[in-house]
């Protein structure tokens, strides 16, 4: 912004903070334009409208008398610039008088672009079309590479297994200990509250038939067939499937990873081996704990709300308990944990340099491993029954 | 070009008194004092770790001092707040390293920004202005579009710029602006920064370790070291005092490589 030094012939310079004025006179068809006061950012919208208007109808000569600006900043000489390119080009004469050397640089500065032309905006039904192919797409495309990137966790598995000391054994236990140890507690205390409330909502629904003894059954099935596991997969995938992400993804965009590369290091068998293997193994322990808790859970809720004492409750356990139920539900912890190390790392993998971009993917990494965790469940649902167990 | 030089007496746009911070026991600046003239292009210069960007953030008041006052076109930022403050904050543009673009903002959109916040312009207006900028700064018209992610380091910074200067501030503070540069574009960066000051009168304070930028834009340089503003002064100055630090800075293989042949 520039501060123009007041000339000494200059009648009443109005003040640098008072609002931006244009004195606009016609003689025959020539129009005078004389802008006053300050013309910069702050004041510039009625000013523009004011020049608009003084060109209305259009004349077919333009003095402009800049020595009663206050002052002027770029944007100020934009509007100005504007209107006499675009007046120029209606062939209207224009002439600029009292420019003094700082007034003529910015406008010198401030030289209007030629329009641009906006792209044409797409009907609404044929980007919504266009929308739906790009997410059906994308959506393969993805499936597709999580595929890819499986089966390359695999071949990586199988080297291993054959040379087992590529196995980083320190970086294995330090992701059993953030994924598996340190989720104890809120998969503990989370499937306690669960447990709570199947047997209670069970016994309150069986009491009507005075059954209430048999919501033990009704826990024991529900919990070790499907709750268990299910709540501690959803658990893990919050917090495992997005902190593989964050740090992978960080190390990429950090290129950590090509450094890696360019040592001759293998990145899977470095980062993603030990996060996968560490859930594989931590997983079934830690639904083993989710089963426990539950059924503590469950045994306080009947002994409190239904007089159902802990000795009865045990015998009754034992009576019904199938330990194919407790297998079913072990069973499915080790694919589901493939799922969530896989998706979480996969998406790690994805990033950009951005630090944005990290950002989203850790959600679509939570996201992706909660629907194929879900999905997965309700397939193995269909298999169990299918063969019967 | 013709470099307009400050007068000597020009009245400072940025003036610091007696600042001292520190974090925890570390002390990274004891009693420093600088001024910064109205219209003059000054280099900060100094060791890594000396305390460069601590001092930039204490200007902008992103970082508290622990003593001293840091006046900004006479208004000391210390002795107000709110409204007050936030008016001050609009007549300087800043330049962080990595230019601080908003991600989720296309550069077009990021220039305009503070128009948007703080002006009442229609959009069309607001667009051309930032059209005019974005051209200012040497960036293509067909980057307005895009977004961040996309861009080069330089166009990165070059659109930092922009959106520095949309509010034609009248203070520039400038963090490393031709870190990460080829040489060319850096080149291009100082004769962008003559121009600008040469047409929109600026007062730039200038972070870098650039001995190039050094010498073919800055009037003055400080040399921040032992705690303090050592000297400000020009490059010919500050070669002539007796300090083992500048003498290696100016007359090191690479300093003697940039110095200006006669």
């Amino acid at each position: 912004m520039i501060l123009l030094p007041a000339p000494e012939a200059a009648p009443a310079r109005p003040s640098g903070q008072g609002p931006a004025l244009l004195e606009s006179r016609r003689e025959a068809d020539r129009l005078l334009l004389r802008p006053l006061g300050a013309w910069t950012l702050d004041a510039l919208r009625r000013a523009e409208d004011d020049l608009r208007r003084a060109l209305i109808p259009p004349p077919a000569a333009v003095i402009l008398d800049l020595s009663g600006l206050a002052r002027l900043d770029t944007a100020g000489a934009l509007v100005l610039n504007a209107s006499l390119d675009a007046l120029r080009r209606q062939g209207v004469e224009v002439e600029t008088t009292g420019t003094d050397a700082a007034v003529a640089s910015l406008l010198d500065f401030a030289a209007p672009l030629p329009p641009e032309q906006p792209p044409p905006a797409p009907s609404l039904p044929y980007s919504l079309i266009t929308a739906l192919g790009r997410n059906v797409c994308a959506a393969s495309d993805t499936a597709l590479r999580l595929t890819e990137f499986f089966g390359r966790f695999l071949a990586c598995l199988s080297a291993m297994l054959l040379h087992p000391r590529r196995l980083r054994l320190t970086s294995l236990v330090f992701h059993m200990e953030q994924t598996g140890l340190k989720a104890v507690p809120i998969v503990a205390l989370l499937t306690f509250l669960v447990g709570m409330v199947v047997a209670y909502m069970g016994a309150k629904q069986l009491q009507q038939y005075g059954a209430q003894v048999f919501a033990v059954n009704l826990l024991e099935v529900s919990i070790m067939r499907e709750m268990g596991v299910l709540i501690t997969a959803i658990v893990v995938a919050g917090r495992s499937s997005s902190s593989f992400t964050a740090q992978i993804g960080a190390m990429v965009a950090n290129e950590e990873v090509d450094a890696l590369r360019s040592m001759g290091l293998d990145p899977m068998s470095l980062l993603v081996a030990p996060r996968i293997l560490a859930l594989i193994l931590t997983l079934p322990l830690l639904v083993f704990t989710a089963d426990m808790a539950a059924l503590c859970g469950g045994a306080a809720a009947l002994h409190f709300s239904l007089d159902i004492s802990f000795p009865a409750f045990l015998t009754q356990l034992q009576a019904v308990a199938r330990p194919q139920n407790f297998l079913v539900g072990l069973a499915k912890a080790p694919f589901f944990a493939i799922l969530i190390g896989c998706v979480g790392c996969f998406q790690g993998f994805r990033a950009t340099g951005s630090a944005e971009s990290v950002g989203f993917l850790t959600t679509v990494a939570v996201v992706q491993a909660l629907f194929l965790v879900i999905l997965a469940d309700a397939l193995f649902a269909i298999l169990f029954t299918a063969i019967g167990i | 070009m013709s470099r307009p030089a400050p007068p000597q007496d020009a009245p400072a746009a940025i003036q610091l008194r007696g600042i001292t911070s520190r974090f925890g026991a570390a002390i990274i600046h004891e009693n420093l004092d600088l001024d910064i003239r109205e219209g003059e292009i000054l280099g900060l210069i100094g060791a890594s770790g000396a305390g460069k960007s601590v001092l930039l953030r204490t200007i902008l008041g992103l970082q508290r001092q622990q003593r001293g006052s840091v006046r900004v076109l006479g208004t000391d930022l210390g002795a107000i707040s709110g409204a007050a403050k936030s008016a001050v904050r609009r007549l300087w543009g800043v330049l962080f390293q990595n230019g601080a673009l908003f991600s989720s903002l296309t550069v077009s959109e990021n220039v305009q920004f503070p128009l948007r916040e703080f002006t009442d312009l229609p959009p069309l207006l607001r667009r051309d202005i930032a059209r005019m900028k974005i051209a200012a700064v040497g960036l293509p018209p067909s980057s307005g579009a895009k977004f961040p992610g996309e861009l080069s380091g330089g166009m990165r910074k070059r659109a930092g710029l922009a959106r520095a200067l949309i509010m034609d501030p009248q203070i520039l503070l400038l963090d490393e602006p031709t870190a990460g540069l080829d040489p060319l574009a850096a080149a291009d960066f100082d004769q962008l920064l003559l121009t600008l000051r040469a047409n929109l009168g600026l007062t730039v304070l200038l972070v870098t370790h650039d001995l190039d930028t050094l010498h073919t834009v800055c009037d003055r340089v400080a040399v921040l070291a032992e705690k303090k503003i050592y000297a400000v002064d020009t490059i010919e100055a500050l070669i002539r005092l007796d300090h083992p630090w500048i003498q290696e800075y100016f007359t090191g293989p690479r300093g003697r490589a940039a110095r200006p042949r006669p």
